[in-house]
């Protein structure tokens, strides 16, 4: 924030990931770009199925086979400021090991199934400090612990380190999947769908927690939901994916006010408003989502699109056209050349 | 948790009780008895002899009082540490064991190190190397130890190392041995027995402990909380033994549960081919023979280690998971 830096935090470039499985090889991710700069929030949205999850896991190069990354590039650029390309790294380096958690920690949508059941909650932040701080004690990484917990608002921290993860409430076990995250100062939060599996009241307050813990430590956000009205609390930018494509992009308030995709108009109608009346909320959009191992000829929505264009659509793929400042769609609507197209 | 080991302990009794009880009861089934067989027997080989003095014998043996009357003598005697005499070599039921337990711990205790010693560690590295050569050759071992009956690959064994060396290692001992204390050269003389049974039932104990380990390696491999530990930037090391290895035991400490019952009674029919002077073989004589103290002794031995390795398989469970721990 002091001095401004050209380069953002995390740089994505036509980020390819790969699944080899016996039916084929399925492309999840498809050529995704996107960055995040330093201390903002980035939000991911989409469909079950997408690839929001499988993206979000290749930014620590936790793609597990038959899944691997392709091709494309993710550079980071850390508080040293030098460039590091992350796609360059093996998996099982030892670079890779300490670039986790470490410059780029992650929370994930299910508290309970996240946690090893058979280590108190402590534990399980110790060795976290001390897989990255070997020269701290352990009970210098038990004050940390201690400290971490009461940051994210946590009564007792200290009669609380040492319960185990079933002995807590969902809402407890976020807040305490956000401790773990935090113990080592990431310069990047990846939340993947954190408040999904939590009651509304609760998403709330993990949604505020994470707001005020954010502007307290400066930290950026990949806020992945599927949910336009919660990623419309927390995030500066949006990313709209569908079926591995980023379909749209932009600053959050460009894309939720003049949505430029047909996709994301349809999610944006979808979303409920006093206005709309439930029933017609359902058939917002039209048909299923394909999954990806039956990739659509041409534009990847055509198949569930209102707009699409007979002759053009099922047969080209639409590139990311600018329209806006910093707002980009996925669609011929928007394509300058439209009217040559359409011939 | 020390309440609920008592509990269980005292639990024990009334278990052991019927099983004694139920043991001793099949015994009684057959029309005849051990003097009767025994009595026959001796007619088949001509000694007719024998006939006369079965109603002595019975009387001697006490076999000619009620069943239920002989049972409490003996579940009475019993508490007190006296098992009754084994009725075909006249020698108090406790040495007939004791002569064997030594050589049956041995073989088995053998097998048991080498089937958890090999099968957990090669299980570990086939599911953290799912599918590479090496997990497949794994896993065709594992389907072919597993496939083959020990007994099978220890007649195999035998066949090859007879081939081999012209030795016959049928037994534990070489006949200059038997009945000999135990120093070093009788111990150099067991090994070169006992590797042949160890290296049978081992081979089929390694391929199920092997299988079991992979099997739920991988299954916790796939758990959500293995992407936390990862993204945590934990050592891989680290994932594999302190977590995913732990959350894994679970299964294998079921199967350690069986493992007491198996160092005095597991291989019985390996036992009874290689003819190796173990607890198993006299057990299936007894009951062949009627010989009721010594067959129901061995039958609550090995009740005995049923339970208490339940016990301590619970015990474990429980010390390891802390949703058991905190029922
Ligand atoms: N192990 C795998 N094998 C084959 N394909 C996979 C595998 N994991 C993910 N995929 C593919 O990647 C696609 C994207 O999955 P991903 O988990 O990223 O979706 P998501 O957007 O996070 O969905 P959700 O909202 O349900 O979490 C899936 O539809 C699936 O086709
Ligand atoms: S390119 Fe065609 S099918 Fe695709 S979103 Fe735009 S109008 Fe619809
Ligand atoms: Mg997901």
């Amino acid at each position: 924030m002091t001095e401004p830096n050209v380069s953002p935090l995390l740089s994505v470039d036509d980020l390819v990931v790969e699944f080899h499985t016996e039916s084929g090889v399925v492309r999840a991710v498809n050529g995704v770009s996107f960055a995040i700069e330093k201390g903002a929030t980035l939000a991911l949205i989409g469909e079950s199925g997408c690839g929001k999850s499988v993206t979000s896991l290749a930014l620590l190069n936790l793609v597990r086979a038959p899944g691997k990354i392709a091709s494309g590039t993710i550079t980071y650029t850390g508080d040293d400021g030098e460039a590091r390309l992350i796609t360059d790294w093996k998996s099982s380096s030892e670079q890779m090991r300490q670039f986790r958690g470490a410059e780029v920690a992650m929370i994930f949508q299910e508290p309970m199934t996240s946690f090893d059941p058979l280590f108190t909650i402590g534990e399980q932040i110790v060795e976290m400090v001390l897989a990255h701080r070997p020269k701290t004690s352990r009970s210098g990484a038990r004050d940390i612990a201690i400290d971490m917990l009461g940051l994210v608002r946590l009564p007792q921290p200290e009669v609380l380190i040492d319960r185990y993860p079933h002995q807590l409430s969902g809402g407890m076990r976020q807040r305490v999947m956000i401790a773990m995250a935090l113990c080592c100062g990431p310069n990047l939060l990846i939340a993947d769908e954190p408040t999904t599996a939590l009651d509304v009241t609760t998403e709330s307050q993990i949604l505020d927690l994470l707001r005020q813990l954010q502007s307290e430590l400066g930290m950026a956000m990949l806020f992945i939901t599927h949910d336009l009205a919660v990623a419309s609390e927390v995030a500066d930018e949006i990313a709209v994916m569908y079926l591995g494509y980023v379909v749209e992009r932009g600053a959050a308030a460009d894309v939720l006010s003049s949505p430029s995709h047909p996709y994301t108009r349809a999610l944006l109608d979808s979303l409920p408003n006093i206005d709309t009346d439930p029933a017609s909320r359902l058939n917002a959009i039209k048909g299923m989502v394909p999954t990806p191992d039956e990739m659509p000829r041409g534009c990847p929505f055509h198949t569930r699109c209102r707009e699409a264009m007979p002759g053009l659509c099922d047969q080209r793929l639409p590139e990311l056209y600018a329209c806006g400042q910093g707002h980009q769609a996925r669609c011929f609507l928007v394509d300058p050349q439209l009217e040559v197209l359409r011939g | 948790m020390l309440r609920y080991i008592g509990k269980r302990l005292a639990l024990m009794v009334p278990t052991l009780l019927l099983i004694m009880a139920v043991g001793f009861g099949i015994m009684q089934l057959p029309a005849t008895d051990f003097v009767d067989q025994y009595v026959l027997q001796q007619a088949a080989i001509g000694n007719t002899g024998m006939m006369d003095q079965a109603e002595n014998l019975k009387t001697q043996f006490g076999l000619n009082r009620p069943a239920p009357e002989r049972f409490v003598l003996w579940v009475g005697n019993f508490v007190r540490g006296d098992f009754g005499i084994s009725f075909s070599d006249l020698r108090p039921v406790g040495a007939v064991i004791m002569e064997r337990l030594p050589m049956t711990l041995a073989v088995s205790f053998l097998a048991f190190i080498v089937s958890w010693g090999v099968g957990i560690p090669l299980g570990v590295y086939s599911a953290t190397h799912q599918y590479s050569a090496g997990d497949v050759g794994l896993t065709i071992f594992a389907f072919v130890g597993v496939g083959i009956p020990d007994f099978l690959l220890a007649i195999v064994l035998l066949v090859l190392a007879f081939s081999a060396t012209g030795n016959v290692f049928l037994g534990l001992s070489s006949p200059e041995f038997v009945n000999q204390p135990w120093t070093l050269a009788k111990i150099l003389d067991f090994l070169s027995y006992a590797w042949l049974s160890v290296l049978a039932v081992a081979f089929t104990g390694t391929a199920l402990i092997m299988r079991v380990t992979r099997n739920n390696m991988l299954e916790e491999l796939g758990k959500n909380y293995v992407v936390t530990l990862r993204a945590k930037g934990l050592p891989e090391r680290v994932i594999i033994w302190k977590h995913v290895f732990r959350n894994a035991l679970h299964p294998l400490v079921s199967i350690f549960g069986q493992v007491l019952a198996f160092l005095i009674n597991g291989f019985a029919i390996t036992s009874i081919v290689l003819n190796l002077p173990t607890i198993q073989t006299i057990y299936l004589q007894a009951t062949l023979r009627q010989d009721v103290f010594l067959a129901s002794t061995i039958l609550v031995m090995i009740a005995i280690t049923v339970v208490v390795g339940n016990l301590i398989s619970d015990v474990l469970l429980a010390w390891i998971d802390p949703r058991i721990r905190y029922e």
